[in-house]
């Protein structure tokens, strides 16, 4: 234990290189300024579920512990809801950090074990890339034939009733110009890695 | 009265009522709304978490289609709303970022400006529209009806007209208006969880459930909310009944624009209440009866 603790200070200053490249982005700019006090975790509706609490997260970017903080499931957990960003008194943008923590996850392939949004995430896209708009059938099907299909079978009565009723479409919708927007988010991709 | 509209993926398929009671209600307040051709997907919150230039693109495609027409967009989806303002804001500020996604899309022949306007359509109906446009309607007004005004997360979120943060009225305003009385809850810009659907699913049935507790210590007959994933999240959490809801008789969730519907006695057909598997569709039937 001793050992891990010392070898994580260590990195610590390692990375400060972390705390720049957070807070060179337009959303990290402010982390900085954040003042601790917590209203952040206390706003969030998920915050039961994380291993760190926003605040958490916060003080460790600022200590520049990049590997903790890009292992952490905290990102990953965060409902995009907005609430901590709209009660931050520090105005830190706080859910654009919460992207900017996975978009840099993914870039570094360092993400939790404790989540699968990252794999749903890649399903997701990869649908709207190649249809132009999301489906929703195809996406439960996909992701959960490939991580829950126990929890599929579960899903099955609800579905019928929704497909009965209009409003799940069998087939996705392609858009008249799906291949031209599939080469501009390659080009999108190409020019951008995260 | 012409505006471009913006349905946004989940109105054409789980969400479809909401789009039929937006559009027939519309239709009846004399608002011409023109599909914008070809659109696609704004990204959502999934887009921006994996490629902020694909998620940049995305949003910023539709705004380039919309130039064409040079009218306000109005979109029912408060996620799109969210993504659409975001990139507006993001290139206001940089013009570098904004001539980098126009290069991008010149691809297409298309290029976006930053000037163009794009409402969420309650914001639409309530502040653009008007009031007192809405109160003309009017032919069966919801007395003696008790609302609860369920906004949700994303329309108070970092993006929208700062009247709004934190604290927004237009639910309450057009409850009024159309002769209903808005009930106070707690929680009503609480995220139901709708994000967490496929990924954490007990944790966004579980948010959904204690916005429905707090709903129900109160004397509320109806949840009415502006976002169409709401609604779902809502119903499937009543179903399940999470957070065990101290009350035998179930709250029909219905969108603002099914709730003008009843007030404009438009046919339950048509404002798509009868495709709600609701358990409390006789309540709302017995409102139009």
């Amino acid at each position: 234990m001793k050992k891990s603790k010392r070898r994580n200070t260590e990195r610590a200053y390692e990375d400060s290189g972390f705390i720049r490249d957070i807070i060179s982005s337009r959303e990290g700019a402010r982390v900085l300024s954040c003042i601790q006090c917590g209203t952040c975790s206390a706003s969030c509706p998920v915050f039961e579920v994380m291993d760190y609490p926003p605040r958490k997260i916060f003080a460790m970017i600022r200590e520049g512990m990049k590997d903790k903080v890009l292992l952490s499931v905290t990102p990953w957990i965060c409902a995009s809801c907005y609430r901590c960003t709209v009660n931050c008194p520090a105005q830190i943008k706080i859910t654009e950090v919460m992207y900017e923590l996975k978009r840099i996850c993914l870039k570094e392939q360092v993400i939790s074990e404790r989540t699968d949004a990252n794999r749903f995430y890649s399903i997701f896209l990869n649908q709207i890339i190649k249809y132009g708009r999301s489906h929703e059938l195809g996406l439960m099907i996909k992701f959960m034939m490939l991580h829950h299909p126990v929890n599929l079978l579960q899903q099955v009565p609800r579905g019928v009733r929704m497909m009965l009723s209009g409003s799940l479409s069998l087939f996705p919708h392609r858009i008249k110009n799906a291949k031209t927007l599939q080469k501009i988010t390659d080009h999108a991709l190409k020019l951008q890695k995260v | 009265m012409k505006y471009l509209y913006y349905p946004g993926c989940s109105q054409k398929s789980s969400a479809i009522s909401y789009e039929r009671s937006f559009l027939a209600i519309c239709d009846v307040l004399g608002i011409e709304l023109i599909e914008l051709d070809d659109w696609n997907c704004c990204g959502a919150t999934i887009a921006i978490s994996v490629n902020k230039m694909v998620s940049f693109l995305l949003a910023a495609r539709n705004l380039g289609l919309a130039n064409k027409y040079n009218l306000p967009l109005v979109t029912p989806c408060p996620s799109c709303y969210v993504s659409l303002n975001r990139i507006l804001k993001v290139c206001k500020e940089s013009k570098s970022q904004s001539d980098q996604i126009n290069t991008l899309l010149a691809e297409e022949d298309l290029t976006f400006s930053t000037d163009t306007q794009v409402y969420h359509s309650l914001e639409f109906l309530v502040h653009i529209i008007g009031l007192d446009t809405i109160r003309e309607r009017i032919r069966n007004p919801l007395r003696g009806f008790k609302i609860a005004p369920y906004y949700g997360c994303q329309l108070v979120g970092s993006y929208v007209n700062p009247d709004n943060n934190g604290n927004p009225q237009s639910l309450e305003e057009l409850i009024e208006v159309l002769g209903a009385e808005p009930v106070k809850f707690p929680f009503r810009t609480q995220c139901c969880g709708g994000s967490l659907m496929f990924t954490l699913s007990k944790q966004a049935e579980k948010l959904s459930g204690m916005i429905l507790q707090s709903i129900c210590r109160t004397d509320a007959d109806l949840i009415v909310t502006p976002c169409g994933l709401c609604q779902m999240n809502l119903e499937i959490a009543q179903k399940k009944n999470h957070g065990k809801i101290p009350r035998q008789r179930p709250l029909p969730v219905i969108t603002f624009g099914q709730m003008m519907g009843l007030a404009f006695d438009l046919d339950s057909g048509t404002i798509g209440i009868n495709k709600k598997k609701i358990l409390a569709k006789q309540n709302i039937i017995s409102l139009t009866n």
